[in-house]
């Protein structure tokens, strides 16, 4: 019986296994002499490895396949494993369990390259997912593309590494045909609010492929190539398993094992919403190819071919950056379509296996191992390049990344350590992503924004701004010179003012935002509007009055009749903060000071409405447009003393949406309190839905850690009872009196622990609700108080993308902004927001013009939930 | 592979003497706590900076900064509280051993803020690393105190 030291080396070894073809055979031999005894701990290694070594699938395959010789039942309980555990992940939508289900499939189509089980046995199993998708579709349940799309996508994505093998099977040329049935079946563009790029200047947004459609164009290509020719399937970054073991070794007389049938869980949703947010599409930097035959400069010759069979042709018309320089034109020899789809997937996996473990301790952070990835050694600019856009493909993923943004910035600051030519190529494709940005969705602006401050931050703000010294050119509300103003905004938060000044150029200077400061014009307006009140309580701050005493005076000198409740929150808020405005503590305490007397004038009671917007619009308003980043953090100090509530910022949100149109405010309305539009009313809307967000993680990480501590005490009451047995049967009577006992000490922290696993887990559902409410009182706020007014801009944004997109774009108006930031509002919090309100939404819809009711409803649930103005069942 | 080595990774090289419990209340403690402490943080950094940089890993709660004892001004460490342990877990993750002002900062898991701790220890008032401390570092007072 091997001890635990001896499956620690076991393991030890299968992990570091290199797919060298003398490591492979030693490590093969080791494992042949443990086998029989060791198949379950052995078979757990190696799906261990497979699911947490992404780029060594063919490694691991090939070890089994060397094993399969002698041991036959260790690679059938492999082939078991791999199935059931395959089944789970497919049953579950959670991010690790959508990328293990398509590792394992992966490794499921490597199995009949290296001889462990017939062609058409691994072609049924990719079937089954497909048919599953197939399925879905007949059906047709509500929001049951996202998860069909990609059941569909991870047969396709196996097909890489296997395709030349699997291509011999008969089942595979109607496997691909149900593909493309599938394909004809979905809707396109499932999601055209998480279009990263509005299709490219002069086209609509029909005409471009989608993401799914290009994975197939790729796969296709190579297929039908690979009718003729093997080779054509050969991927450069796939090193082919064949060059481990040649020969006899390999004529496995081997018993070809045959795999249980895959049983696909179906998967039902509450709504669209729901289903986008469990999957999401698949990321990347850009937006998709023209689907004419006519543009294609590679196979023109091929034209009449391609054009009667109606194919989806891969063009490189609208990228970042052009095609020669990320994956080359697919000539023959160079590398081949699918070469490009491997890296993605090899990025895309590596980040996910390598995010967890802490930084200074990680074993090999998760840069080290990008940098190491087997690209094809022979064109390293342009793995780099293709890195670099992969790397920001899945930064700016719409609605959210896999991972935070943060990870990305962290990573990509690494790897400009490690490599030194790769700073410049990332350079050249923020530089690419510059001169387009005017295409650029709203959030997709922001987060690189955000990553390109945190950046230079930690890079002594050294940034060639030369290059784009254009901006101070041109209109304020111009894409380019608004993202340009938004990083160094950004970059005032994180360094000094005159730091920042200094490393920006002279011409730049005007995009500087204002020395920080309060408002005056918002403070002059409160003075004037509050007869005298603001002054004496300024008066009050300073002599540091406690609240009650505040309270009184407000009541016995007739200035709370004077102005009403609501009026005297404000001026009382605006004379807290006015006071405080030195730092964040100083808001805290005053906050906290006056926190009695906010509350009574501010609570809602039986004859009056609850007027906390009221705090809301000032804490905005004092800091608005002047300083870079107080207003948000007044809010939010409101929001954790619990004198605001979420409803309470979507209420405000209404009101100075609807009171400055109706004001007639003028364009710039910086003075006049946080437009919607600008930068601070989005994270302000944010922030007061994430905190909500953040409460409801803390109940349920508290519920699932009080779960883990009953289950490893009653683990260990199990095991103190065992002992206690096995001490009594052995005659050891002490001893066995002594288990018991601690046993039943066990006992007792078991029934503690039980009772605080019932008093974690019943808030759980409530946070869950709060969470639905704040998320969906915002979208609807936001929805009834803007459908009305964005008729023109969304008419805009449903025609063809405008001709110019780089530095003569035409200015944006505030609406289209409005717009913009209203759309990306609705799908960040769509996976919050719940069914219940996801048709509030639609009803608030009915109203708006089709063009609003489309932009707004598509964001909400995605063109999966909503077409027009019917929802789609 | 991170995941196939995770249960090796130490939880923390630092125990705070003022802690009064046994070891393993304290690992307990750092194991479910959303507070951390930052470390090497410039005299001149402001609050808001700090601000800025967690934010990133999900929503601040509060930030304490650390303060010299006599002179009440800030003395190069904070502590920094998120709503939930995810986040908190995230910014030890992520932003471990990166840059805030220029400076590398040090994050750890703290357990638990109560008041009396936001003051330094050292005899002088700071914080007692920088009492011993014989380099010159123009961001924590210039040389070290004793």
């Amino acid at each position: 019986m091997a001890g635990s030291r001896e499956l620690e080396e076991m393991r030890e070894a299968i992990i570091h296994c290199d797919g060298s073809p003398e490591m492979m055979k030693h490590l093969s031999g080791l494992l042949a002499q443990d086998l029989p005894a060791l198949n379950e701990p052995a078979c757990k290694f190696v799906l261990e490895c497979v699911q947490n070594l992404p780029v060594k699938t063919p490694v691991y395959a090939t070890l089994v396949a060397m094993l399969n010789h002698g041991c036959g039942e260790f690679v059938e309980e492999v082939v078991r494993a791999t199935c059931e555990l395959l089944e789970t992940s497919l049953a579950s939508a959670t991010l690790d369990d959508r990328i293990r289900a398509r590792l394992l499939l992966r490794f499921v189509a490597v199995w009949p390259v290296v001889g462990i089980v017939s062609e058409s046995a691994a072609v049924d199993i990719l079937d089954a997912v497909v048919c599953a998708a197939l399925d879905a579709a007949e059906k047709g349940e509500p929001g049951w593309q996202p998860r069909a799309d990609y059941l569909a996508y991870i047969a396709l994505a196996a097909l890489p590494w296997a395709g030349g093998t699997l291509q011999k099977a008969k089942e595979f040329d109607r496997m691909m045909d149900s593909i493309e049935d599938y394909l004809r079946k979905r809707r396109q563009g499932p999601d055209p609010a998480a279009m990263l790029f509005a299709p490219p200047a002069g086209s609509a947004a029909d005409t471009v492929d989608d993401w799914l459609e290009e994975c197939w164009g790729r796969v296709n290509e190579v297929r039908k190539a690979g009718a003729q020719d093997e080779a054509s399937w050969t991927v450069k970054s796939i090193p082919p398993v064949t060059d481990v073991v040649t020969g006899d070794e390999f004529e496995y007389a081997g018993h070809k094992h045959t795999p249980p049938p895959l049983k696909v869980v179906e998967m039902t949703f509450s709504g669209a919403a729901e289903a986008l947010a469990a999957y999401p599409v698949r990321p990347r930097l850009r937006c998709g190819n023209n689907r004419s035959p006519l543009n294609s400069p590679v196979f023109l010759f091929f034209f009449f071919f391609v054009f009667l069979r109606k194919p989806k042709r891969l063009v490189s018309s609208s990228r970042i950056l052009p095609q020669e320089q990320t994956e080359g034109l697919w000539d023959a020899g160079d590398w081949g379509p699918l070469e490009r789809f491997v890296a993605e997937e090899y990025i895309a996996d590596t980040l996910w296996a390598f995010e967890p473990g802490f930084r200074r301790d990680a074993t090999i952070p998760a840069a080290d191992q990008m940098g190491t990835l087997p690209l094809p050694a022979d064109h390293p600019e342009r793995c780099q390049f293709l890195v670099a856009e992969t790397l920001f493909g899945e930064m700016l993923a719409l609605p959210r990344p896999a991972h935070e943004a943060v990870f990305y910035h962290i990573v990509i600051q690494d790897l400009c350590q490690a490599i030194p030519s790769f700073p410049k190529m990332m350079a050249k494709v923020v530089g690419q992503m510059f001169r387009q940005i005017g295409r650029m969705e709203f959030e997709a602006r922001e987060r690189l924004a955000d990553w390109m401050a945190h950046h230079l931050s930690c890079f002594e703000l050294a940034w060639p701004w030369q290059s784009w010294v254009h901006v101070a050119d041109q209109a304020s509300a111009h894409p380019q010179r608004t993202f340009c103003s938004s990083v160094v905004r950004r970059l005032c938060r994180l360094s000094y003012y005159d730091r920042v000044k200094e490393s920006l150029p002279d011409e730049l200077h005007c995009i500087m935002p204002n020395t920080p400061a309060l408002n005056p014009d918002y403070i002059l307006e409160t003075l004037n509007g509050s007869s005298g009140a603001l002054r004496d309580l300024q008066a009050f701050m300073k002599e540091k009055k406690p609240a009650a005493e505040v309270m009184e005076w407000l009541k016995t000198s007739g200035k709370l009749d004077a102005l009403g409740r609501a009026g005297a929150a404000k001026v009382l808020t605006v004379a807290a903060l006015q006071h405080g405005q030195k730092c964040i503590t100083h808001h805290n305490v005053l906050l906290k000071r006056y926190e009695g007397a906010l509350t009574e004038l501010t609570q809602e009671s039986s004859e009056e409405q609850g007027c906390a917007d009221v705090m809301v619009a000032a804490a905005a308003g004092i800091w608005a447009g002047t300083h870079p980043h107080m207003a948000v953090t007044a809010v939010s100090r409101l929001l954790e003393l619990g004198l605001v509530k979420p409803a309470d910022v979507a209420r405000w949100l209404e009101t100075s949406i609807s009171d400055e149109t109706a004001a007639g405010t003028d364009e710039d309305g910086a003075s006049r309190g946080v437009a919607w539009g600008t930068a601070d009313a989005w994270d302000i809307a944010c922030l007061a839905v994430e905190t909500v967000a953040a409460d409801r993680v803390n109940r349920e990480w508290k519920a699932s850690a009080a779960r883990r501590k009953v289950e490893a005490a009653e683990a260990q009451a199990a095991r103190a009872t065992a002992d206690a047995d096995r001490a009594a049967s052995q005659g050891r009577h002490v001893d066995a009196g002594r288990a018991k006992e601690a046993a039943g000490r066990i006992e007792g922290k078991i029934a503690r622990l039980r009772a605080e696993l019932d008093d974690a887990s019943l808030p759980v559902e409530h946070a869950g609700a709060q969470l639905a409410d704040a998320a969906g009182a915002l979208c609807l706020a936001l929805v009834k108080a803007l459908a009305p007014k964005l008729a023109d801009a969304a008419a805009d944004a449903a025609g063809p993308t405008p001709a110019e997109v780089g530095a003569d774009a035409a200015p944006e108006r505030r609406d289209q902004r409005a717009l913009a930031m209203c759309v990306a509002a609705l799908r960040r919090f769509r996976s919050y927001v719940g069914a219940e309100y996801e048709g509030k939404v639609r009803e608030a819809l009915g109203g708006a013009s089709a063009e609003v009711a489309t932009a707004l409803g598509e964001a909400m649930s995605g063109r999966v939930g909503f077409s027009g103005a019917a929802m789609i069942e | 592979m991170a995941r196939l080595f995770l249960d090796s990774e130490p939880l923390t090289q630092y125990k705070d003497r003022l802690f009064k419990g046994s070891m393993e209340e304290y690992l307990d403690r750092l194991r479910s706590s959303a507070t951390l402490y930052v470390g090497n943080v410039s005299f001149f950094t402001s609050e808001e900076q700090i601000w800025s940089l967690f934010a990133k890993c999900g929503v601040v709660k509060t930030v304490i900064m650390g303060l010299d004892k006599h002179k009440l001004t800030p003395c190069g460490f904070c502590f920094v509280e998120y709503h939930n342990r995810v986040d908190a877990e995230r910014a030890v993750k992520y932003l471990n051993g990166t840059k805030l002002d220029d400076r590398e900062v040090r994050i750890d898991f703290d357990w638990g803020f109560q008041d009396g701790r936001q003051f330094g220890r050292g005899k002088s008032g700071g914080q007692v690393r920088d009492e011993y401390r014989t380099n010159y570092d123009a961001g924590r007072g210039g040389y070290g105190v004793l």
